[in-house]
């Protein structure tokens, strides 16, 4: 059994939104439609500000994604098993062929991780660990085009992994900690 | 009293979202489900849908996959039928004479399929289709049945009909009302998917009460309506009735459905119900309601596991369901009970379409017909109890969004402080 | 209801290995997935060595979003009514080229060959690509309009060239983690550099500091260990401050200064120049004149430890009797009035500012200079560069590794900007060079000879350069006839007679790319077949001198002038380049020494051999010892705000700016504003603003951000005209000649000299 989760190290960061748009290209995200945004603070991904007053001021980006949670509150609610967390490698998929539209999943999920592009069967969309390449041995698409290498990814209870000891050695953060989801993207901070 | 031993009788969607939130919530003591099909809580809907079509196959239907019980401790009694309750004793007799007993009691016995009353309808061909056992029946039929006649146009109906019609049955649908889906719909939405039925070759017949089915030379024949309509299969489908027996027998309040409050509990302290079974007053309809949806039937199974916990997770969901029919996805919330009005957003001849229903200016709920923005919007209106004009709906280019917006994330105000977006 | 078969997913046809090269200088290594002759994704090749893996944002958006835009030009164009009119009539290419065949004929017999002229810019790092405006001009004695100035870029050169004999320099990124301070002048690498950012933040780790010297809080900024926010086009008196104090405090590095500078040595007191030996002796050895320890004049060449200070009667021939100081003296004068307190006025920064930075510059053992274009693009910018450079030879860190003065360097700069003149004149042909910077004078004028057809390419001439809208009134109606090979309608290509396609990197049968901030040489082989009827720039101007009778020049295939420019070079490093390596590798490394020590050998290229921090060339303009110089704007009561127009991550000029899933992260200019700028303006967030002076306007919206230091405004750059309600922030600038400039190379385009004012507008 693994624990597949991201660890961001916001440090690195630059918020260049080529994750972003390296993760539209790869897995057709619909126009308008996101499955990873770069937030800043002040969360306008278009309209960058810095926290403080000129000059004591200080900024950083925050990619957000489906969490994968261990406790993914849109499982949960989702009536059709559309949206399933496998026991044995963590990940919170999503089976469009399952999906009825229904929105459950938005409400409940704490990440604002899910979208809706399809305008016929309305069905959800979201991050989804690019399980495809991760079958082919390669690493997800942002991880892959970040140009400052700020996103690992991996198992996240083998100690082994370059995730684990990320998380093992470094001080991180992670969302919303008080919805009792147990997201597994662990943001380095910045 | 301590929850140490839950019982679940009715192996459906229900009966899986209370296991799985009771153990979700902590719930670490003895779970037992009992059902009587021979299969682990599995989704109806694709019944009539991709599983009629033959493009999935069992395992897919399954609501949880197998190990999910086993990893969650869940015993099992499949097969088998749960016969009495002892309330007093705190026991639940099933059908081979074992005795299982429960602190928390969960009746989630869903509904059986309303029988034609009429001579013929026990006849071979004659087909019912509520579970899989119907399901793989009727497939079984389909190469040898040219001709098939559907009872009843409501939702399910008309899915079986789609499914069939691409698959060049000549399919006709025989309904007692004026109207397919009367119950659900507006006439403007009904007119819309009868066309879209008819232009597929779908014989509609309306008003038909049947008078018999009978049997000649290897084919059927149902007779309604001063006609006799040729087939070699014939699916009923005019509803379901709620399966109350056991309640009934042990002495829960029971009307059309085990009655149960906005926590899912029935007259008796011990024992919840939940799912296609029950009947409540629905807290945001102001009114007594036997819903037989899937979403409601996770939902009352996940209220139920709250309260088997002594926790409360009042149930508050505005009532929402969907059909499939050929590239048409229905998707429909609220109620509209007593409307008095619509407005029609979009065009139907375009494929694409809303129908708003108001009283008296209150907005109370739609159908969207490939139009799952308008769904989505109108789920978060009246979810939040918001207005909706007239005049706004009836107007394409008023996003419907703009009245309820998704709000934002309340974890991100509270780690970054208000949002400039706000 | 099956979700339909990803695009991105499915099985390419083939993987192509190419490359991806705007000016953002990346020159990423790009695998293409083909299908069906289209792209499927493209993720990022492997070099030979790790850790050069990268594509960006933009990259991905113009490989799956540009190619095939809507708006893509795929024919020769002819245009069918007014210029400008936006009327267009389809032609095939061979009525094109034959009609601007002819035309460009009739102009040469009427006017002269040099009638034609030829400019290209920065939009295809491709040698080919590069090289054959160059290469048409000459073939046909046309002109070539330069690039150098309008690039807006110069300045950096410049502000080297006359110190150091080179035009610029720069440490191997992959070493940053080896230097301890970085100290960045006036760049934003995090949205400018955004490839090699990686490399600072392995710095980061490994202990470097990391200053940010830019008005504005940039990205860049966002990371660093302290922020300094001079006043836009100040930061060469920020400099001379940092060198007072060194001076003060005894920091410079004296032996160095004395040795490979010319500090040292002596100057006439009234002519300003350097005294020689031979104005002593006539007969002597020529050499420069120092003073050693004891006071005895001596030839540079002959004295070990010369005195950097100290004044000594000479004298001259033709019984001129002079006391002569050093260079170094005259340097301490200039210098002298930059105290911290005055550098804190000039600046807006904290005097105990400029104290900090020249003790912790002085006291880093590996101090690297990072050095931008942005502090430059002021009217006196060269004196920027200048500047870094004479602050790093008084710290002895040119030479230095891990330390120096590091602007750009790579295999681009060695290989396009020297590439054989065997192929950019072949046949030995010549034709006339004109300063590009002043296009629209010369043309306007037609002066110093007519100029009366222009042909660009790769040239976003519409929005990158100043006064566009005064161009096409002034200077445009000179021309008979103007041209523009394009991959989409800009708004240059707008009011040409003919547009012509052109191929995208993807589409490029064959090129060599140069490592433009990497020592990699790449060869870009094609992914995809032409769009519609598009060329590669090489085939356009081969079948143009087919046609009028230079054509036995332009005969080579794609491939065999690759290989000819590769076997021709001057440059060894690239002589040495094995093609078969390249064909199957699609990336060879330079044979660049590691670590890559710019001026490592302590030889310049100037007339003494070292750096000349004194130039007596400059004297005439009172530049012969750096100085600070204001930006020509600023000092307007009526144009209280300096206006910049930053690069940033979401687009490299103008290329990037219209395709959808930029325009999703960024959709639309917006004019920045502090808070205490925009609140007595009555300006709020959001609100539509009018930026003006006296030269132009444009109407834009208003965003209020801390980030920009108050007296000032930004607005990104690379946004059309058409995504402003009305105008374009480059109608407000102007080119106005500068003698210093002119002298070393051309006057550079001074983008950010511009001052304005800013008010709500009546929406």
């Amino acid at each position: 059994m693994s624990r597949m989760g991201f660890v961001i190290d916001l440090k690195r960061c630059i918020g260049c939104d080529t994750c972003a748009v390296g993760c539209k290209m790869e897995n057709d995200v619909p126009p308008e439609r996101f499955r990873l945004n770069v937030l800043d603070p002040h969360r306008d991904p278009q309209l960058e500000r810095p926290l403080g007053v000129y000059p004591a001021l200080s900024q950083f980006w925050l990619p957000t994604m489906c969490q994968h949670c261990s406790d993914a509150p849109c499982v949960a609610v989702c009536p059709t098993r559309a949206l399933w967390r496998d026991d044995d490698d963590g990940m919170v998929s999503l089976d469009k062929d399952r999906c009825v539209g229904c929105h459950r999943c938005e409400e409940a999920c704490p990440y604002d991780a899910l979208s809706f592009a399809d305008e016929t069967t309305g069905t959800a969309d979201k991050c989804s660990f690019c399980d495809h390449r991760l079958a082919e041995g390669q690493a997800p698409m942002c991880q892959t085009v970040c140009p400052t290498r700020a996103i690992t990814s991996g198992d996240l209870d083998d100690p082994a992994s370059a995730a684990a000891q990320l998380v093992a050695t470094r001080e991180t953060w992670v969302l919303g900690e008080s919805t009792g989801a147990r997201p597994n993207i662990f943001y380095l901070k910045p | 009293m301590s929850t140490e031993r839950v019982v679940a009788v009715g192996a459906g969607q229900a009966s899986a979202q209370f296991i799985d939130e009771l153990r979700a919530q902590g719930f670490e003591g003895g779970l037992l489900l009992v059902g009587e099909e021979a299969h682990l809580p599995y989704q109806r809907p694709p019944l009539s849908k991709a599983f009629l079509a033959g493009v999935v196959d069992r395992d897919w239907l399954a609501y949880r996959p197998p190990e999910f019980y086993a990893r969650r401790g869940v015993e099992l009694r499949l097969g088998r039928r749960a016969a009495a309750i002892d309330r007093a004793q705190q026991t639940v007799l099933l059908d081979d004479g074992e005795r299982v007993a429960y602190d928390r009691l969960l009746l989630a016995t869903g509904a059986r399929p309303r029988c034609l009353a009429v001579p013929g309808a026990d006849l071979p061909g004659v087909a019912m289709l509520r579970g899989i056992a119907d399901a793989e029946a009727i497939r079984a039929h389909l190469p040898t049945a040219a001709d098939v006649a559907i009872i009843g146009g409501g939702f399910i109906g008309l899915e079986v009909a789609a499914i069939l019609a691409v698959r060049g049955h000549a399919v006709t649908v025989i309904e007692a009302g004026p109207r397919v889906l009367g119950r659900a719909v507006a006439p403007e939405v009904s007119a819309f998917f009868a066309a879209a039925h008819r232009a597929r070759g779908v014989r509609i017949v309306e008003n038909a009460q049947i008078a018999e089915i009978s049997s000649t030379a290897g084919a059927l024949a149902v007779d309604c309506a001063g006609e006799s309509v040729r087939a070699d299969l014939v699916v009923v489908g005019i509803g379901i009735e709620p399966e109350t027996g056991l309640a009934e027998a042990a002495g829960l309040a029971c009307r059309d459905g085990i009655l149960v409050d906005e926590r899912c509990r029935t007259s008796d302290p011990a024992i919840l119900a939940a799912g296609d079974c029950t009947r409540f007053d629905h807290p945001l309809l102001g009114r007594s309601v036997r819903l037989e949806t899937v979403h409601n039937a996770v939902e009352q199974g996940r209220t139920a596991a709250h309260s088997a916990l002594g926790h409360e997770l009042p149930y508050r969901q505005t009532p929402w369901v969907w059909s499939d029919q050929y590239g048409y996805r229905l998707q429909s919330v609220g109620d509209g009970f007593g409307y008095d009005s619509t407005v029609l957003r979009g065009d139907p001849a375009e494929g694409r379409f809303s129908l708003c229903y108001f009283s008296g200016g209150q907005f109370l709920g739609l159908n969207a017909v490939n139009r799952p923005g308008d769904f989505a919007a109108a789920r978060r209106i009246l979810d939040r109890g918001l207005s909706l004009a007239a005049s706004d709906a009836a107007d394409l280019g008023f996003d419907l969004g703009r009245i309820a917006p998704k709000r934002l994330t309340h974890w991100f105000e509270r780690e970054f402080g208000p949002s400039h977006a706000a | 209801m099956t979700a339909p078969v990803a695009r991105a997913t499915a099985t390419p046809d083939r993987i192509v290995r190419t490359v991806c090269s705007p000016n953002c200088s990346g020159t990423c290594g790009v695998n293409a997935f083909v299908k069906d002759d289209r792209i499927l994704k493209i993720e990022p090749a492997s070099f030979p060595e790790p850790g050069w893996e990268r594509i960006c944002l933009k990259g991905i958006a113009m490989a799956m979003q540009r190619i095939d835009h809507p708006d893509r030009l795929r024919w020769p164009l002819k245009r069918d009514g007014p210029r400008g009119s936006g009327r267009w009539r389809r032609v095939g290419w061979d009525e094109a080229l034959d009609e601007i065949a002819a035309r460009l004929g009739e102009t040469a017999a009427s006017h002269g060959s040099r009638a034609n002229a030829w400019m290209t810019m920065s939009g295809n790092y491709g040698i080919k690509a590069c090289t054959v405006p160059e290469r048409i001009a000459n073939s046909l004695g046309g002109t070539v309009m330069s690039h150098d100035g309008m690039m807006g870029d110069l300045n950096c050169a410049m502000g080297f060239l006359p110190l150091l004999g080179a035009g610029f320099a720069c440490n191997d990124l992959a070493d940053l983690p080896k230097a301890s301070l970085i100290l960045i002048f006036g760049r934003n690498p995090a949205d400018t550099d955004h490839s090699e950012m990686r490399f600072l933040f392995d710095a980061i780790e490994a202990g470097a500091r990391v200053v940010v010297v830019d008005p504005r809080f940039s990205r860049t900024a966002a990371k660093a260990d302290q922020w300094v926010s001079p006043r836009p086009g100040t930061d060469s008196a920020l400099v001379i401050g940092m060198i007072r104090v060194m001076i003060d405090e005894g920091l410079i590095d004296q032996a160095y200064v004395a040795r490979h500078t010319n500090a040292p040595f002596l100057v006439h007191p009234a002519t300003g120049a350097l005294l020689k030996t031979t104005d002593v002796d006539a007969a002597a050895p020529a050499d420069y004149l120092v003073c050693d320890g004891d006071g005895t004049v001596r030839a540079a060449s002959q004295c070990d430890g010369p005195r950097l200070r100290g004044e000594v009667p000479l004298s001259l021939n033709a019984g001129e009797s002079v006391v002569a100081r050093t260079a170094f003296d005259h340097m301490l004068d200039a210098w002298a009035a930059f105290t911290p307190a005055r550098v804190a006025a000039i600046c807006e920064i904290p005097a105990a500012t400029v104290e900090q930075l020249a003790r912790d510059y002085a006291a880093a053992d590996r101090a690297w200079l990072w050095c931008g274009a942005g502090p430059q693009r002021y009217h006196h910018g060269h004196l920027v560069h200048r500047a870094y450079v004479t602050l790093a030879a008084l710290a002895g860190n040119i030479g230095k590794p891990y330390a120096g003065v590091n602007t750009l360097d790579g295999a681009h700069m060695r290989f396009t900007f020297n590439a054989p003149q065997s192929w950019t004149a072949p046949g030995g042909k010549r034709g006339g060079h004109l300063p590009g910077i002043h296009l629209h004078e010369i043309i306007a004028s037609q002066t110093p000879y007519p100029v009366r057809s222009l042909w660009i390419s790769s040239y976003g001439l519409g929005t990158q350069s100043p006064g566009f809208d005064r161009f096409v009134r002034e200077a445009l109606p000179k021309l008979d006839l103007f041209v523009v090979t394009e991959q989409l309608m800009t708004g240059a290509a707008e009011h040409a007679d003919f547009v012509l396609p052109c191929v995208s990197y993807y589409e490029e049968e064959m090129d060599l790319v140069a490592g433009g901030e990497h020592w990699f040489l790449q060869l870009r082989q094609r992914a995809i077949q032409p769009i519609g009827e598009a060329r590669n720039d090489y085939e356009i101007f081969a079948a143009l001198a087919e046609r009028m009778g230079e054509g036995a020049d332009w005969a080579l295939s794609n491939e065999a002038a690759c290989r000819f420019i590769l076997d021709q070079h001057s440059d060894p490093l690239f002589r040495a380049v094995e093609w078969e390596l390249l064909r199957t590798d699609g990336a060879v490394r330079i044979d660049i020494p590691r670590p890559h020590v710019p001026f490592g050998d302590l030889r310049f290229n100037t007339p003494s051999g070292r750096i000349e921090l004194y130039t007596e060339a400059f004297v005439a303009q009172g530049e012969a010892v750096l100085t600070h110089k204001e930006p020509l704007e600023g000092r307007d009561p009526r144009f209280p705000l300096m206006l910049i127009s930053p690069k940033h991550v979401h687009s490299t000029h103008s290329q990037h700016t219209m395709l959808p899933w930029i325009r999703e992260h960024r959709p639309d200019p917006l004019l920045e504003l502090n808070p205490l700028d925009a609140h007595p303006r009555g300006i709020g967030d959001g609100d539509e603003v009018r930026v003006w002076n006296d030269r132009g306007s444009f109407t834009v919206t208003a965003s209020l951000n801390e980030a920009v230091k108050p007296g000032m405004a930004t607005v990104p750059q690379g946004y059309w005209r058409k995504h402003f309600r009305s105008g374009h922030f480059s109608d407000l600038g102007q080119v106005v000649r500068n003698a210093v400039q002119e002298a070393v190379i051309e006057t550079n385009y001074p983008v950010w000299d511009v001052a304005v004012e800013v008010e709500r507008s009546g929406q």
